[in-house]
């Protein structure tokens, strides 16, 4: 009896005390905070833990959430990185010091500069338009320039948006007040609502499935659920992309809203240098082309390719509002978006 | 001594998400209140008011006549009925709603082949993403509790009850007020208030359809508007609007014991319907049926076949476990805290048993994404993080989930105490049985079907939660309802309707129990 107690005591001490005795090395883990949702995520997550044998853990959950609880959590925080498909959220995070910065050249040879926080506490990872979309069989492609010119009476009855609970629609009216100052925006933003076709809808999707339909003859929403749709059901759907603002003197020829996915590194992270690799990962081409072909994003490195179903939609020029401003004008935007009921 | 701080226990946790929120409202917002006061604030609170009152009167207007066709009449399909008319509470209002959405919206089958046959038909089909269609869905979903509890209601009426009314000169249908309305009137209450703290939790089905009420404009605030201040501003008047309805429903549940004085074994006997009473009775509740539970079903079949099912890999297996540990675990904490205070209040014979449960109760009426924020922030000033010890997230859940359903297990152990009858307790402390012994032996097992209620109704309520369970949850662990939440929030309903489906299925299985059980 007393030989067992002894020999389970030492057990226990020894397996707690030579965890300990170890050497230190190289956490071989990164705990993620995300706004991507986690069908998207997990597999690129999973290729890295391949690549690296590094482990991931993530939490998914809405960008505001995640940015509230390391907040509260503040240094005890266990997270690493910060990432969101939004860059009003990052820039909220780096506003309440939540990002710290860092400095890679392998980052900055892959990502062009307008993709990365001035103060380096950011980087994008892919891109996504906010374009035009438009069924062929009621517009025709020439009848269309810009977001501007979707506030025309002539689009009476016939666009079609998201609800601006949204932060992609958010993001786009902060661009225009960039652009066009807020009393202009909110001109335009009243001729939308003016037009709609419809009542908003809660998601791009929907909003595609009914401009396929013919119940709206154009509509605003982000490319990669157009890809989603193409790729998920390979009918002949009747939607056609458009790139507005191509064209035309300063703010009319500024080029298509663009957003990103991306990241940084949680400020009191404890593996910085860990998940500083994890974002040159992301940033190399191989990755970048996997990221945006499981996503039908754009890749921001150059050397990527696209995917195929992405580079049928051609080229074109995007805004190149330096991307923060989005995020500095998001709070007004929805004031805006309220005071001429854009639901 | 021991038992205050039993009593006290769970209405104090509550009181940590609360007094975050507290503390996250005195701080200043700056102008954003004043914005929404000015913008938002109006149409929130009509949209709130309006769908509440509507979504409990529809509620209503299903559960009552079926309820009283099920208990009362018979007719072919009866025995179906009785049970088939509970099931649709295991379909939430957020997969009513984006079935609906993919169904009967403009690019959905419906229209789209009115279009191509029916075109006048089509022009005058009504708008789905609108406040009508977010109460018949609400309704859908939330009927039966009313048809539930009514049925229990009815059941506690015997047969004597009503002889003695006819044997006083009343008509069948006098008789039946006069006998069933008061006896029926409580259970009725307590239904529709379930119904109604529902509806003013709910964010998933509003948000589909669009209409903006205090919980979208809660999540608007915080989210698009960067104040978590303002959105707990929003909160706690909103905190104040369940309070005013819970007080406001109390004062009918009060006076309602006497009712099981005329209960009896023998039930009344069921009048038989004639051809036409039975063919419309029929039609009305295979319709009822049809719209709220084979409908989504069937749908979200289809839309399996189409994803050639591909979404029943081994990871749904696993979901499906997890969601059903969730379930079964905060069942078991609500019910201890339930028994706790409800055995309080009756050993203690004092009131403030019952100001804590009234308290504690307030939980439900809580929207899951407002206690979450709360319960998170406090944890973690408490411990620093959610993830400062193992099991903490799975703890952070269990108690979230507990505070936020423990109402639904509540009630139904408070009300299996109100019916001990004080005389069979009291004969065994006359014959010389402690308190605790006569508690054990006498009233323990009259509890046992109410506390198995209070079991199977938060265990559904749980597996059917999303938004606080996608904010607490720990990491690499996934329910049913997150990896739903997580298809929907992007639109992509064929990939969502094989976890939708396995929700279904296993909220099925307790209420379809329940259902029998009515039926009996």
């Amino acid at each position: 009896m007393p030989f067992k107690t002894l020999a389970l005591a030492s057990l226990l001490v020894v397996s707690i005390v030579a965890p300990a005795a170890e050497k230190p090395v190289t956490p071989q883990k990164l705990v993620i905070y995300t706004s991507s949702k986690e069908p998207f995520i997990k597999p690129i997550f999973e290729a890295y833990t391949k690549a690296t044998g590094v482990q991931i853990d993530f939490v998914s959950d809405g960008g505001p959430v995640l940015i509230e609880r390391l907040k509260a959590e503040g240094p005890k925080t266990p997270a690493d990185l910060f990432m969101t498909v939004d860059v009003g959220n990052l820039w909220l995070a780096t506003e309440a010091g939540l990002l710290g910065s860092f400095k890679s050249p392998t980052i900055e040879a892959g990502i062009p500069a307008p993709f990365r926080d001035p103060q380096n506490r950011w980087i994008g990872l892919s891109m996504r338009a906010r374009t035009i979309f438009y069924n062929p069989s009621l517009v025709k492609s020439e009848e269309l320039s810009s977001y501007e010119n979707l506030s025309d009476a002539k689009w009476s009855k016939k666009l079609c948006l998201r609800t601006s609970k949204n932060v992609y629609n958010q993001s786009l009216v902060a661009s225009l007040i960039e652009h066009r100052g807020d009393k202009k925006t909110e001109e335009i933003v009243k001729g939308w609502v003016k037009n709609l076709a419809t009542d908003v809808f809660p998601d791009d999707t929907s909003l595609l499935k009914a401009i396929d339909a013919g119940q709206c003859a154009i509509g605003i929403a982000n490319t990669y659920y157009f890809g989603r749709l193409v790729a998920e059901n390979k009918r002949n759907w009747n939607i056609k992309i458009f790139w507005p603002n191509q064209s035309g003197a300063q703010a009319d020829g500024r080029g298509t809203h663009v957003n990103v996915m991306g990241g940084g590194v949680v400020a009191s992270s404890k593996h910085k240098e860990q998940a500083v690799k994890f974002l040159e990962w992301a940033t190399q081409a191989e990755a970048q082309q996997m990221f945006a072909s499981k996503s039908y994003e754009f890749p921001l490195n150059p050397a990527a390719k696209k995917d195929a179903l992405v580079a049928a939609w051609g080229d074109f020029k995007a805004d190149a509002m330096p991307l923060f401003k989005a995020g500095v004008h998001q709070k007004n935007a929805v004031k805006l978006m309220d005071r001429v009921g854009f639901r | 001594m021991p038992f205050r701080a039993l009593v006290w226990g769970p209405a104090f946790l509550l009181l940590l998400p609360i007094a975050a929120l507290a503390l996250f409202a005195t701080r200043a917002s700056g102008e954003i209140f004043d914005h929404l006061a000015e913008t938002v604030l109006a149409p929130v609170l009509w949209n709130t008011l309006r769908l509440s009152v509507c979504v409990g009167l529809a509620s209503g207007v299903l559960a009552l006549p079926a309820a009283w066709l099920t208990s009362y009449a018979d007719f072919p399909g009866r025995r179906f009925f009785s049970w088939a008319l509970a099931l649709p509470l295991a379909v939430p209002g957020y997969i009513v709603g984006f079935v609906w959405i993919g169904v009967f919206d403009y690019a959905g089958p419906v229209p789209t082949w009115l279009r191509e046959h029916a075109p006048l038909v089509a022009e005058h089909f009504p708008r789905v993403r609108s406040f009508g269609s977010a109460v018949v869905a609400l309704s859908l979903s939330l009927y039966p509790y009313v048809y539930i509890l009514a049925r229990n209601g009815f059941g506690s009426v015997g047969a004597s009850a009503f002889e003695a009314a006819r044997s006083l000169g009343y008509g069948r249908a006098r008789s039946a007020l006069a006998v069933v309305w008061p006896a029926a009137r409580p259970w009725i209450a307590s239904g529709l208030a379930l119904v109604l703290f529902e509806t003013l939790a709910d964010f998933g089905t509003v948000a589909v359809f669009n209409v903006d009420t205090f919980t979208t404009a809660i999540y608007r605030t915080w989210y698009s508007l960067q104040s978590l201040e303002a959105a707990s501003q929003l909160s706690l008047l909103h905190l104040a609007i369940v309070l005013l309805v819970a007080s406001a429903l109390n004062r009918h549940r009060g006076r309602s014991r006497h009712a099981d004085r005329f209960a009896g074994r023998r039930t009344p006997a069921r009048v038989r319907l004639g051809a036409k009473g039975s063919w419309l009775a029929f039609a009305f509740l295979a319709t009822l049926f049809a719209f709220a539970f084979l409908l989504p079903v069937a749908q979200l079949f289809y839309w399996c076949r189409e994803n050639e099912f591909r979404g029943f890999e081994f990871s749904l297996a696993r979901h499906l476990g997890n969601s059903l540990a969730l379930g079964a675990a905060t069942g078991l904490v609500v019910i201890a805290g339930a028994l706790a205070l409800a055995s309080a209040r009756r050993f203690l014979g004092s009131s403030f048993p019952e100001s804590a449960a009234r308290f504690a109760t307030l939980g439900y009426g809580m929207p899951g994404t407002v206690l979450g924020v709360g319960l998170m922030v406090a944890l973690t000033w408490c411990f620093g993080s959610l993830y400062a010890w193992p099991g903490q997230a799975v703890g952070s859940l269990l108690l979230g989930l507990s505070l936020r359903f423990f109402a639904v297990g509540y009630k139904p152990v408070a009300s299996g105490f109100a019916r001990l009858s004080p005389s069979l307790a009291e004969a065994a402390r006359s014959l010389g049985r402690g308190r605790f012994a006569t508690f054990a032996r006498v009233d323990a097992p009259l509890l046992r079907a109410s506390t198995i209620s209070a079991f199977v109704l938060v265990f559904i309520d749980v597996i059917k939660e999303m938004p606080l369970t996608v904010m607490l949850k720990p990491w690499g662990w996934e329910t049913l309802a997150v990896r739903v939440h997580q298809f929907t929030s992007e639109g992509q309903w064929v990939e969502a309707s094989a976890p939708a489906l396995a929700v279904i299925a296993l909220a099925c299985v307790p209420t379809w129990w329940m259902g029998r059980k009515g039926e009996a």
